[in-house]
């Protein structure tokens, strides 16, 4: 008997029955990514399964030096065109930045996967942890967050913004500090329940001198004089306490050791699964993540490759099964209707108004998921966006000064009513609104609506309605 | 005439004991709260300024206020000359005035110190829920305050406070009335999903609508006071037309940016002073005129003071964070007077702020217990509420 045969994530294999269809690919790309545009769905069905899952998931390794080269000089939007916001606040422009690139980026996936590790390895700017810091961050979570979880560990108890909001820069022997101790710990690896308060004190000794420098460009800098060198005892193991420079090794053995524990994986499988899936993971699917993460070095790239080929991805139950967050939302808008100058449109606010501001986790913790994005404010907010969405001007060519629409284009050349909320539709959804939707859209238009107006009525309806607020 | 029995039996009254219960309810239920958070932290110094101590004159070379400019309400202390509204609240026994108040463990951070301030705890990594939202919790959960939408409302603000944080309620945040009464609201869906997938989103959109429609009706409520032309002045007004309009609205926050005088803080802190001191007032007289002074509290927040001794020099001069400040709290069952010891100025801490006198936990437990809620409820701690809160009769 296989042991694993329960967890195993099987492959989705395409019949005839339950072929590899329009409906299946745009719940890929609404997953993997921020919504499904047609033509991206078109690419996608070219391909089999396997391969359309790894068009997504091989993103290519981007440029680090070009994105902090962006981020930080000629205006955070120097690539962008014109009306780039010299004046005004680095925060806000670094919001605009990482929208712009969510909404237009070739690689949404590498964009969900560092929003994903920004709302885990949670660090909110203020006026202590400034927004260079953050975004030094950002590029290190785009580098390493595709990778190997324990690499990416070693690197956030390193980064200069964690040590900064954490505190862990001022955690010395002497007077030992406990906040990373107690987020690594309870946040960032095994969980709640999984280990005492005096796992909590032993481990922020371990980490004592582990510090940022100071200046303009801060660098993680490890303190001899600062380490308590004694022995410690972290979760039942004694970590031998070492002196000089390699008192710095005693950290990295924890990291290494917490990265890989079975209940880090069940954490980062419930997280995954809440992410990518589902609003509520059943046990089994959090297992077989669990289990994949362990057999795959915890490489989130492998573990996503399994998940999102898998037949149990697939299952119509998962689709529009995720409360989209406000960025998914916004961002999933944007992406499907195409918005140009997108920078312009205000997503950042926006967003921000529906609870989630980028850079500005509210704390530690990052965002909750699921549920929890449902109030009647969104319910307002999103109504609001979508007719401030349908009321962009048109535009049939790139123009620069404002955010606009090609509206002829997204009818598709459809000119009758009916057909062109169903291309509205397939756009903004993935895939085809009911019939009944339909009706009850053309039901309500003005007689004899000129089609561009309807182009913008299916706009509101489409993304105010509550499905919209679905992934 | 129908006796008891058949009235019950008809289900026309209650019994006795949910009776009493429903009424002593009601009389609950009409109170409400407003939050005035002076963000950035507001110099207490120099809002009730000590104007016969040397050592605030010494400390102060440039923003220190002379006494005659000084609104003085006794022979020691006086407020702000800016705050003209809040004086006259004073003399008529309905403003108290807190002083001292601050932090056992004071942190220099806006961040840390907003973040106690929210969960109302001095605890390293505070509880995510706030101090409001779990007194939203408990409160309707006794029966105290009615499930509502808009039980905890914030105008003015993109999100609301973290004070109102609770995993049970999600408060919603106005910055128009009339706009999000306009807001055409989706109706229906559009993919024929399954109803039980939609079905929190369609009540989302459903209380979306209720409260749309409580907003037209706060919109539409006629106001007389006199508020200010800022966007100060239009929350101050907002709050004023939910009270009026009657709505189940039980905490109102309303932000107000910001405090954080590290420069030019004299010029700034009289502008800053005057607009809150207007909007206060202005809504003071609005609730007054309707009847509803008396179960409406005003009452201030800010996540520190600031360093006795100022910084920069001339008109640049301001200062850095601090500790102890002062708050104001107005209307609806308060005592008038001064509560708490002011904080001596020659007892500094080592950063050279005035030290607490009076812990910022123990003001939140005030308004917990105005509520009706013992302290120990909401702030998981047994707190020992200010003086400040009349008996009731």
């Amino acid at each position: 008997m296989n042991p694993h045969r329960s967890t195993a994530l099987e492959p989705f294999v395409p019949s005839p029955d339950d072929p590899w269809d329009r409906a299946k690919a745009a719940h890929l790309l609404r997953r993997a990514g921020f919504g499904a545009r047609p033509r991206e769905v078109l690419a996608l069905l070219r391909l089999e399964p396997a391969a359309a899952v790894a068009s997504l998931v091989d993103f290519p390794d981007i440029d680090a030096e070009l994105e902090a080269q962006i981020a930080l000089e000629g205006g955070c939007l120097g690539e962008l065109d014109n009306r780039n916001r010299i004046g005004e606040r680095l925060g806000e422009n670094a919001r605009v930045w990482w929208l712009y690139r969510m909404v237009n980026g070739r690689r949404p996936l590498h964009e969900k996967l560092t929003l994903f590790w920004h709302a885990h390895f949670a660090c909110r700017e203020n006026e202590l942890l400034p927004t260079p810091l953050l975004l030094a961050q950002n590029r290190m979570l785009r580098r390493l967050g595709p990778a190997r979880f324990d690499e990416l560990l070693l690197a956030v108890a390193r980064d200069p913004a964690m040590l900064v909001f954490l505190d862990n820069r001022s955690n010395e022997k002497t007077r030992p500090n406990e906040n990373w101790a107690r987020e690594l710990l309870e946040l960032f690896t095994l969980g709640r329940g999984n280990y005492e308060q005096h796992d909590v004190v032993e481990l922020a000794r371990v980490f004592t001198g582990w510090r940022a420098s100071s200046g303009e460009e801060p660098r993680f800098a490890f303190s001899a004089a600062h380490h308590d060198e004694g022995d410690k005892l972290v979760l039942g193991t004694k970590i031998r306490g070492r002196a000089g420079a390699s008192g710095v090794e005693e950290g990295d053995e924890v990291l290494r050791r917490l990265a890989r524990a079975p209940s880090t994986a069940r954490r980062l499988a419930d997280k995954l699964a809440r992410w990518f899936v589902c609003d509520e993971p059943s046990a089994e699917i959090i297992e077989c993540l669990a289990a994949e993460l362990a057999g795959r070095e915890f490489s989130l790239r492998e573990t996503l490759r399994r998940l999102f080929a898998s037949r149990l991805f697939f299952a119509p139950a998962q689709r529009f099964a995720l409360v989209r967050t406000p960025v998914d939302l916004v961002v999933a808008a944007a992406r499907s209707l195409e918005v140009q100058n997108v920078h312009l449109l205000g997503l950042e606010t926006i967003s921000a108004r529906m609870g989630m501001q980028l850079l500005r986790p509210p704390n530690v913790a990052g965002w909750g998921l699921g549920a929890r994005w449902i109030c009647a404010s969104a319910a307002a907010q999103r109504a609001e966006f979508a007719r401030d969405l349908a009321q962009l001007p048109h535009t049939t060519r790139r123009v620069a000064g404002h955010a606009a629409l090609d509206v002829e284009a997204l009818a598709a050349g459809a000119r009758e009513p009916r057909r062109i909320a169903s291309e509205l539709g397939v756009r903004i959804f993935g895939v085809e609104p009911s019939s009944a939707a339909l009706d009850d859209f053309v039901a309500g238009l003005a007689p004899n609506a000129a089609p561009n107006d309807v182009v913008r009525a299916a706009i509101e309806r489409w993304v105010g309605c509550a499905d919209f607020a679905l992934a | 005439m129908l006796d008891r029995r058949a009235l019950l039996q008809a289900g026309v009254i209650a019994p006795l004991v949910g009776l009493v219960a429903a009424r002593g309810r009601a009389e609950r239920a009409e109170r409400a709260w407003i939050v005035f958070e002076l963000t950035g932290g507001n110099d207490g110094l120099d809002t009730l300024i000590p104007f016969e101590d040397d050592r605030y004159h010494r400390a102060r070379p440039t923003l220190a206020l002379e006494k005659r400019s000084v609104l003085a309400l006794d022979e020691h202390s006086g407020l702000h000359p800016a705050l003209t509204g809040l004086r006259a609240s004073f003399e008529r026994g309905e403003l108290a005035i807190v002083r001292g108040l601050g932090s056992p463990k004071p942190d220099l951070s806006h961040f840390k110190s907003q973040d106690a301030w929210a969960a109302a705890s001095v605890a390293d990594v505070p509880p995510p829920s706030g101090w409001l939202g779990r007194l939203h919790d408990v409160a309707v959960e006794r029966g105290l305050w009615a499930r509502s939408p808009l039980a905890l409302l914030a105008v003015g603000r993109d999100l609301p406070p973290p004070a109102f944080a609770t995993e049970h309620f999600v408060a919603p945040a106005c910055h128009d009335f009339a706009a999000f009464a306009r807001t055409p609201l989706a109706r229906a869906g559009a993919l024929g999903l399954d109803p039980s997938r939609t079905e929190r989103l369609r009540e989302a959109e459903e209380s979306a609508r209720g409260a749309a429609a409580e907003f037209a009706r706060a919109a539409g409520t006629r106001v007389f006071g006199a508020y200010p032309p800022t966007g100060l002045g239009d929350h101050a007004r907002m709050a004023a037309r939910v009270r009026i309009a009657g709505l189940a609205t039980r905490v109102i926050w309303i932000t107000t940016p910001t405090f954080d005088t590290h420069t030019r803080q004299r010029r700034e802190h009289e502008i800053l002073l005057g607009r809150l001191d207007a909007s206060i007032a202005a809504l003071r007289d609005d609730l007054s005129r309707a009847g509803l002074l008396e179960t409406t509290t005003i009452l201030t927040v800010s996540e520190f003071g600031r360093r006795v001794a100022e910084s920069g020099v001339g008109a640049d001069a301001g200062t850095d964070h601090g500790n102890a400040s002062i708050a104001f709290a107005l209307g609806g069952g308060v005592q008038g007077g001064f509560a708490g010891e002011a904080s001596d100025l020659g007892d500094l801490d080592a950063d050279g702020n005035l030290r607490a006198t009076v812990d910022f936990r123990d003001y939140c437990a005030t308004w917990v217990t105005s509520a009706g809620v013992e302290p120990g409820a909401v702030l998981g701690e047994a707190r020992v509420p200010l003086s400040i809160l009349r008996r009731r009769a």
